[in-house]
């Protein structure tokens, strides 16, 4: 029916009751309206009591479940901690057997902080507990489970216990996603990194297209730490092949291995300068800053085009890259560059070149010497807050403003050391 | 006189269909909303149950956050809150505090409690705020830098700190806020989790008020007993375990609070950094993000996360809190407005399609709809023409419905991080969940329309707000700044 005739209709009931019986009446319940009204009243009714009922049960069984593990909780943290420093057998199976449920939930909870912090032989002895409670064993069940998170929580946990399934050995177990090749690769890499390495590279970066999480990213980090061979080999074939995201998360971690990459064949990096991203080329450059004492990539050309990005914050990085190889040919290159630099901020990440560079006042251009002033002030703040006295001379960190410089000196040598091609050794204007 | 007295009616009828039609949709798209919102909450407990087994603090792939702080007259509280602060667990963290021209002593105290020296150089960069007067570094704590320019209220200082910060990510957080010491590292997630396509995120504000707040920690949570600040408690659940959770499914997060967000620096940078004629800058700066991605056609999420908390003191007085309420109201109208060309274009993907419309629908047109409701009830009763049908079936869609909403938005929280922790506490939420819609609703919606009159008069004033600080049980808790910085 019409709600506008209903209304109406009931109204005009109501108005000739109002007339005869007094003003409080109303109109009447009736008709199609009433069972709307029912209707209505009972599914909000019913959402109602569902949802109160659900409430007060989820909180009531949620606080009584907290109860019974904070009773216990303070016990079997000390039933675990003596017997992981017992000299003895710590005898977790006879331990375990004699828990009941919120004891066992404790002792879990317990054994993830300390596995996370605890490293050598006291992190060993414990993961018998882990063992005792049955967690690998579960966890390896849970391999091909079909919720993600609950094979990523699996990998977590083997990864703790340090406790490779055969089938993660063999490369038979497929990731699906970047975060399970990360967990994967992490559980290679935590159990055996020297044997499961190359493996674990592969996991990482064979079949890999979109960009890690940060977790991936650190997995990768810690293998290029151990044989960053074996990841800079990868990134050359396969470089091509990567999203831009993905190839900027490599040469982060190429960049953060510096020492490691020496000798290596970097004209892929040398290329990326050129790659139509903007994060591509910024980290290829902010890499290259790390490597670039080598002669064949400091040809003249090559150091202009550096500076002549139509992305600022490229052109900052080609910058950055200048002053921390600091050579007289670099500096007079960036100066010649900021002398037109028109972007504010490209500017000042040129005045941190320069200062990284360790160029005097009076040869930075006067475009730059306000951002040089300033960078010279932050960085004489930031030696002062560390305790670091930085006499009354110009400041000299690294480039990313947080060695100091003898270390920066000593990473140099340690990397011309291991150089075999052609150098020219430390750079001229250098720290 | 006949022909007068059916033309009331009619008007009446239809007024009240409408309003009831009005109702049966908007609960519609709430229920969608919040049990999408479930879905959502569902994904991110399974989410928070995983902790890849590294080293936060050792690692490369952390991306830097600055804390950008806005601060106007707040000496009672800025020592306290700066420490808090440096006190977060982050390992790669800066901390912006910007003074915008307070007429108390706030920098003398951050002078003397942080042993600051000014920088003697010009800044080189050309901030676009008021005249910044000098920047101060601190000799104790490398990561603190202050900086001291001319009142311009809140979204001029957090364009300042947001020029000078140096890190990938920052964080705009109210100076009167507390955040929880693991906050950084939770509110990060979802930039760790696609570093590529994350632009911002969100955390979850809680009403701090009767909590026991020691050394910038908030270490006994306790419900508010009575009073407004209790009503809040439940608005805030409902608006974020269950509001902001269902736009997050949608892809169409379309608010992150001003107290506690994290976004890319040079994305905000890029758009021109905080509008300056907003007094709701946390909507605005999101909704200008929504649309430079969108028109760049670049893929990107903009996330709420649910556990990381940011606790902040709600106000205890009407006045004041009528007072935010319409400051609330005419920004969210004036944003709105000014974003009005996304409205059901589809170039806008949801967003555009279905999230600003409902919300404008509900949010804009809702209070006063309700409003309208609220007049033609006692004038229908009067003129005899109350229709018992359409009081009963308004009467189930607004209270009845909004009770519903309000307990889900409890279930959701009992459900998931349960922070309120014992039942008794959950009980008391589910009465004010009820008390809410007798009074408190009605009130607000006066507010709403109050906020809309000063609205159309071009009033944009923030008003002032006094502040006494966590320890003394301060009865305001809004805004910082005078133009005031909230």
């Amino acid at each position: 029916m019409d709600p506008v005739r209903s209304f109406l209709r009931s109204s005009l009931r109501a108005r000739h009751r109002h007339a005869t019986s007094g003003p409080l009446q109303t109109g009447s319940l009736g008709g199609i309206d009433e069972r709307l009204v029912l209707w209505v009243g009972v599914v909000i009714g019913s959402l109602l009591v569902a949802v109160f009922v659900l409430t007060v049960a989820v909180s009531g069984y949620e606080a009584w479940l907290r109860r019974r593990r904070e009773a216990v909780r303070d016990d079997v943290r000390s039933g675990l901690l003596d017997r992981l420093y017992d000299p003895d057998e710590p005898g977790w199976e006879a331990w375990v057997e004699g828990m009941n449920g919120p004891e066992r939930h404790v002792a879990t909870d317990l054994l993830d902080e300390y596995l996370r912090t605890l490293e050598g032989a006291d992190a060993d002895r414990l993961r018998g507990l882990g063992d005792a409670l049955g967690i690998g064993e579960r966890s390896r069940g849970r391999l091909d489970a079909r919720d993600e998170y609950a094979r990523l929580r699996a990998l977590g946990w083997l990864t703790l216990l340090r406790d490779v399934p055969e089938s993660v050995a063999a490369g038979e177990h497929d990731p699906a996603t970047p975060r399970e090749r990360a967990a994967v690769a992490r559980l290679l890499y935590e159990t055996d990194p020297e044997a499961y390495a190359d493996r674990a590279v592969d996991v990482l970066l064979a079949d890999a297209r979109e960009p890690f999480p940060a977790f991936g990213t650190d997995t990768l980090y810690r293998l290029a730490t151990t044989d960053p061979t074996a990841v800079v080999e990868r990134a050359a074939a396969d470089y091509g092949r990567w999203s831009p995201d993905l190839l900027a998360q490599v040469l982060v971690v190429c960049r953060a291995v510096e020492t490691g990459l020496a000798g290596a064949d970097l004209s892929w990096i040398v290329a990326l300068l050129e790659h139509e991203a903007e994060a591509v080329r910024v980290e290829a450059a902010l890499t290259l800053a790390r490597f670039g004492w080598r002669t064949p990539i400091r040809e003249e050309a090559f150091l202009r085009r550096a500076t002549d990005d139509d992305s600022p914050r490229a052109r900052g990085a080609g910058y950055a890259m200048l002053g921390a190889w600091g050579d007289e040919r670099s500096v007079a290159v960036l100066g010649a560059a900021l002398r037109e630099e028109p972007n504010d901020r490209a500017l000042l990440a040129g005045a941190e070149a320069l200062t990284d560079a360790g160029v005097p006042r009076e040869e930075v251009p006067e475009r730059a010497r306000p951002a040089w002033e300033w960078v010279r002030e932050q960085r004489r703040y930031d030696d002062r807050a560390r305790n670091v006295d930085p006499g009354d001379g110009e400041v000299a960190v690294s480039s990313d403003g947080h060695g100091t410089p003898d270390r920066e000196e000593s990473e140099r040598a340690e990397i011309d050391a291991f150089e075999p091609g052609p150098t020219e050794g430390p750079p001229e204007g250098g720290t | 006189m006949h022909t007068l007295r059916h033309l009331v009616l009619a008007v009446l009828a239809t007024t009240g269909t409408l309003v009831v039609g009005y109702y049966a949709v908007v609960n519609v798209f709430y229920l969608l909303i919040h049990a999408l919102g479930l879905l959502e909450l569902r994904d991110d407990v399974r989410e928070a149950s995983y902790d890849p087994p590294y080293q936060p603090f050792d690692s490369p792939s952390y991306p830097g956050v600055g804390l950008l702080v806005p601060a106007y007259n707040e000496a009672a509280t800025i020592a306290e809150s700066t420490r808090s602060m440096l006190a977060l667990n982050y390992p790669d963290m800066e901390l912006v505090v910007v003074n915008d021209g307070s007429t108390d002593d706030t920098l003398e105290v951050l002078k003397r409690e942080y042993d600051l020296e000014p920088v003697d150089a010009e800044v080189p960069l050309a901030v676009p705020s008021e005249p910044i007067r000098a920047v101060y570094r601190s000799t104790i704590y490398e990561e603190l830098l202050v900086v001291d320019k001319e009142n311009g209220g809140k979204s001029d200082a957090l364009n300042a700190a947001l020029w000078l910060t140096e890190k990938e990510l920052f964080c705009a957080v109210d100076s009167d806020t507390v955040i929880d010491r693991e906050g950084l590292l939770q509110i990060v997630r979802p930039f760790l989790a696609e570093p590529s396509r994350a632009v911002a995120s969100g955390g979850t504000i809680r009403v701090a008020n009767e909590c026991v707040v020691e050394g910038g920690v908030v270490e006994e949570v306790n419900l508010p007993r009575t009073g407004l600040p209790g009503l809040q408690v439940m608005e805030y659940l409902r608006a974020f375990y269950s509001g902001r959770l269902g736009m997050n499914r949608l892809n169409g997060l379309i608010l992150i609070s001003g107290a506690f967000g994290v976004f890319r620096t040079d994305l905000v940078r890029d758009i021109g950094g905080y509008d300056h004629d907003t007094i709701t800058e946390d909507f605005d700066v999101v909704m200008r993000l929504h649309k430079h991605l969108s028109e760049l056609d670049r893929e990107y999420t903009v996330d709420f996360v649910p556990e990381p908390v940011a606790w902040t003191e709600v106000p205890a007085s009407r006045t004041v809190l009528s007072r935010q309420r319409r400051r609330w109201y005419r920004g969210m109208l004036e944003t709105v407005v000014t974003h009005r060309d996304m409205l059901f274009n589809p170039r806008y993907g949801p967003v555009g399609l279905l999230v600003l419309p409902m919300f404008v629908a509900a949010e804009v047109f809702g209070p006063l709809i309700e409003g309208i409701g609220y007049v033609l009830l006692p004038l229908a009763w009067y003129v005899g023409a109350l229709n018992v049908e359409f009081f009963v079936v308004f009467f189930l869609l607004t209270t009845g419905f909004g009770v519903f909403l309000s307990w889900f938005g409890i279930f959701s929280e009992a459900w998931s991080f349960n922070r309120y922790e014992k039942p008794g506490q959950i009980l008391r939420l589910l009465w004010y969940g009820v008390l809410e819609n007798f009074g408190y609703r009605q009130w607000k919606t006066a507010v709403s329309w109050r906020g809309l009159v000063e609205y159309l008069r071009g009033n944009t004033e923030w008003g002032a707000m006094d502040r006494a600080g966590f320890s003394t049980g301060a009865d305001d808790g809004d805004g910082d700044g005078g133009e005031e910085n909230d």
